[in-house]
């Protein structure tokens, strides 16, 4: 078991990273911040662990699906809310698959491109989305 | 609310006469303490997996009263089970994620908190088989629900002084999801016990858990020794999962329940891969538990629908294309899935629960929606209040049928739902079943109370509704009418029998499929034809019908709902409701709707949770009606097996796992 406590020590810089990125998350969420919530090891899981015999969609394929929707999603402008709610969708996205639900993680990336690609919302001049910020 | 202090209320399915008569005389029935139902939630997410908050957060919101010290209301449920996912997860759920927008709260994982201890829980190591590295580094969940949501369960239950269950939303091998609780073991209320027998569940039968290991003894020994980690799909998948059933059903018959969930979300059932469910599978389930396998779950995500769907997170793949006033097809269709079930006289009872996990686009603390609402928001599920209300009675509640499942705060605490014969003084409720003579007349009774306001936090007129003329708040509920809905009992079907297994279809071609022809909305009553009392917190509704028995047995369920018949783009010519994806072909034009909402050309639409509040729908079970003589039910016959079991049990004090200061029974 040491050697799991050895894996998993606590690494400052993320921390100091995560704060950073939760000023921009108003309108624009870091993939770096997204990586966090699904860590580099996400669902790797070693020798010992039971074989997956699924067909299921994989980690790659959802790393794919949503650098993909990403990309469609920083084409709009920083600003525009149907961008916000793309980068919302990935982010749950990315938070299936830290949980190893892939074929959520797609669901959301779809969503997500359908939203940069369709721009459901539009807001009418002098009209604003209101979320409520952590300080707030 | 002091549940020691309430007074004696339904103990029992088959004392319900006295206790709803007295309730419907009793003027003061709005009052909380007195409420024959209590409202509850068994399928909500977290940090532990892929949910926003912090475990903690979700209790704090879902169970507390007023208004959270960081903001947001909280919305004062009476139980609560913590039904999170089974897998791993990376993240650290004492705390909740960045994107909640919670003061003081960032994403946390386990990584980073390893050895320090944080509410006054410490975790100096991530068990099992290891499990990636750095920030990914991910605790088995067998080891969250025993080391960290149970002992949140623990401290919150002392707080709140409520009935909370630390439960499990299962990763079903061959399938999607289930809901599951195992209580034996937990004992919040006394500030013991553990969830040891919910994560051996979890480690044996889960299959996103594929942990070789789980805990080990003093000597490194395996402790849950014998784990099948192979048979995770498919066909194979289904096997294992009954397997999972029928250990439920061994060892915890009365202590545990297994409720399929949003079971069309994935499709059709696949024999290669791990998707979906066909009516053969919830008889196989019932089959091989049937004292814990005897339900069906509505979805949540009520919120994330949108111009072309998504409510419930059903996309247009899901069996019947997506949801219909908020429900799956397969309890949505008069004539469905869940119908079908019933047809055999089955002890399937349908349930709802909010499938909480973010607001969308919004923080925690936002009024608005995209996403889901917080348990007891929008979604309740009420089950018989007791004396000492106690986590056992949340089980045996829902075990019983006494149940029923209320969208948007659309009905209250204290419904009434009883038939009985010609001269027979004997009430039988949701879940029991009526024996009477051919010819004899039926007098069915339903009374419920309309409160005058739900949680939605918009004042502006339901726009489905106002395209028909009507002027009615989003925030003050309306009933339009009521359906009750009858089908034939033609007996149990055996297993491999012609009709046991039904081919299903993904889209809107599955909600073509008939699997009981007999269902027919047998009596619509408008609310306008029934009688109105006005009550401290309400308006109370009641009115009498009554049928004729035949030579068969049948059944009667209801629903009601706020939408009236033929309303364009909502509910057809008979009431039932169409596709929720039509409901955004409806715009939103009151100056109040929020941005959010979708557009189109500009205009917007009903989408998210204003749909969501727009189209309010309330489900009970059903009441059974056989014939004298007639040889019983099988709902009957496994509500006697469960009698038979908890005699049993009052034999066996080794038995006795009740998280009580008194017997209950």
């Amino acid at each position: 078991m040491n050697s799991i406590r050895r894996d998993a020590e606590m690494r400052p810089a993320e921390l100091v990273r995560i704060c950073v990125m939760r000023r921009l998350a108003c309108f624009r969420i870091g993939f770096s911040a997204l990586w966090l919530v699904l860590g580099p090891g996400c669902a790797v899981a070693t020798s010992g662990a039971g074989a997956s015999t699924s067909s299921e969609p994989t980690l790659q394929e959802c790393k794919t699906a949503v650098a993909q929707a990403g990309a469609l999603a920083a084409e709009l402008p920083p600003d525009n809310v149907s961008r916000y709610f793309a980068e919302r969708h990935l982010q749950q996205a990315m938070v299936e698959a830290g949980n190893g639900e892939f074929d959520e993680c797609l669901e959301m990336a779809a969503r997500a491109a359908e939203q940069a690609r369709e721009r459901r919302h539009e807001l009418p001049p002098g009209e604003k989305l209101k979320v409520r910020q952590a300080d707030e | 609310m002091s549940l020691t202090r309430k007074a004696i209320l339904l103990t029992a399915a088959s004392a319900s006469l006295a206790f709803t008569q007295g309730v419907i005389a009793n003027e003061d029935r709005d009052d909380r303490k007195s409420n024959p139902y209590v409202a509850g939630d068994m399928h909500n997410h977290n940090t532990c997996t892929d949910g926003s908050v912090a475990a903690g957060y979700t209790i704090d919101r879902a169970v507390g009263r007023g208004t959270a010290s960081a903001g947001g209301d909280n919305f004062d449920l009476d139980w609560f089970t913590l039904g999170n996912h089974g897998g791993s997860g990376n993240r650290d759920c004492r705390f909740s994620d960045t994107s909640a927008k919670i003061p003081g709260q960032t994403t946390t994982t386990w990584s980073q908190t390893l050895g320090q201890t944080i509410d006054g829980i410490t975790i100096t190591s991530l068990k099992g088989t290891p499990n990636g590295s750095g920030t990914g580094a991910q605790m088995w969940r067998w080891q969250s629900i025993q080391e960290i949501e149970y002992p949140i369960i623990v401290d919150r239950t002392s707080k709140y002084d409520k009935v909370l269950i630390e439960g499990l939303e299962w990763i079903v091998p061959g399938h999607e999801h289930i809901d599951v609780a195992v209580l034996t073991g937990q004992h919040p209320r006394r500030k013991k016990g553990n969830a040891d027998k919910m994560a051996e569940f979890e480690f044996r039968f889960d299959r996103a858990d594929t942990d070789a290991l789980g805990p080990v003894d003093a000597g490194e020994n395996q402790i849950w020794t014998g784990k099948d980690n192979v048979n995770n799909t498919g066909d194979a998948g289904h096997q294992k999962a009954l397997t999972g059933v029928k250990w439920l059903q061994s060892k915890y018959p009365l202590q545990s329940y297994v409720i399929p969930t949003h079971t069309e979300r994935q499709g059709p059932y696949s024999p290669t891969a791990n998707r979906g469910y066909n009516i053969e599978h919830f008889r196989d389930f019932n089959n091989a538990g049937p004292t814990v396998a005897f339900g069906i779950e509505s979805p949540g995500h009520m919120a994330e629908g949108g111009l072309t769907g998504g409510s419930g997170s059903y996309t247009p793949n899901a069996v019947g294309g997506g949801t219909y006033g908020m429900s799956g097809v397969y309890t949505a269709k008069v004539g469905g899935l869940w119908d079908g079930l019933l047809g055999e006289g089955r002890n399937v009872f349908m349930y709802i629960s909010s499938d909480w996990h973010s607001r969308g686009a919004f923080g925690a603390r936002d009024p608005s929606t995209t996403a889901d609402f917080i348990p007891g928001e929008y979604t309740k599920l009420y089950v018989p209040n007791a004396e000492r209300f106690s986590s056992h009675d949340v089980v045996d509640g829902m075990r019983s049928g006494n149940t029923y499942s209320v969208n948007a705060g659309l009905i209250g605490a204290d419904l009434v739902f009883r038939a009985k014969g010609q001269g027979d003084s004997d009430w039988k409720t949701m879940g029991e079943t009526l024996v009477v003579r051919p010819g004899e007349k039926i007098t069915v009774e339903m009374s419920m109370t309309v409160p005058d306001e739900n949680n939605s936090p918009y004042t502006f007129d339901n726009p489905l509704l106002a395209q028909v003329g009507q002027k009615k708040p989003l925030n003050k509920p309306s009933l339009d009418h009521v359906d009750l809905i009858t089908g034939n009992i033609t007996g149990v079907i055996a297993p491999g029998a012609p009709g046991y297994a039904v081919a299903n279809l993904a889209g809107t071609a599955g909600a073509a499929i008939v699997y009981n022809p007999s269902a027919t909305i047998a009596r619509q009553i408008q609310a306008s034809q029934m009688h109105h009392d006005k009550k401290k917190n309400g308006v109370e509704l009641r009115f009498t019908t009554t049928f004729t028995a035949g030579n068969n047995p049948f059944y009667i369920r209801a629903r009601g709902t706020n939408i009236p018949l033929g309303t364009a783009n909502v509910t057809d010519s008979a009431g039932s409701p169409l596709l929720d994806a039509n409901n955004a072909l409806v715009s939103c034009t009151d100056p109040a709707c929020p941005a959010h909402l979708e557009t189109v050309n500009g205009v917007k639409k009903v989408t998210h949770d204003v749909q969501a509040w727009s189209n309010a729908w309330f489900y009970a079970n059903p009441i059974f009606v056989r014939l004298h003589g007639s040889p019983k039910l099988l709902v009957e016959a496994n509500a006697e097996l469960a009698r038979s079991l908890d005699r049993r049990d009052d034999h066996d004090h080794d038995h006795h796992d009740h998280d009580n200061d008194h017997d209950h029974h």
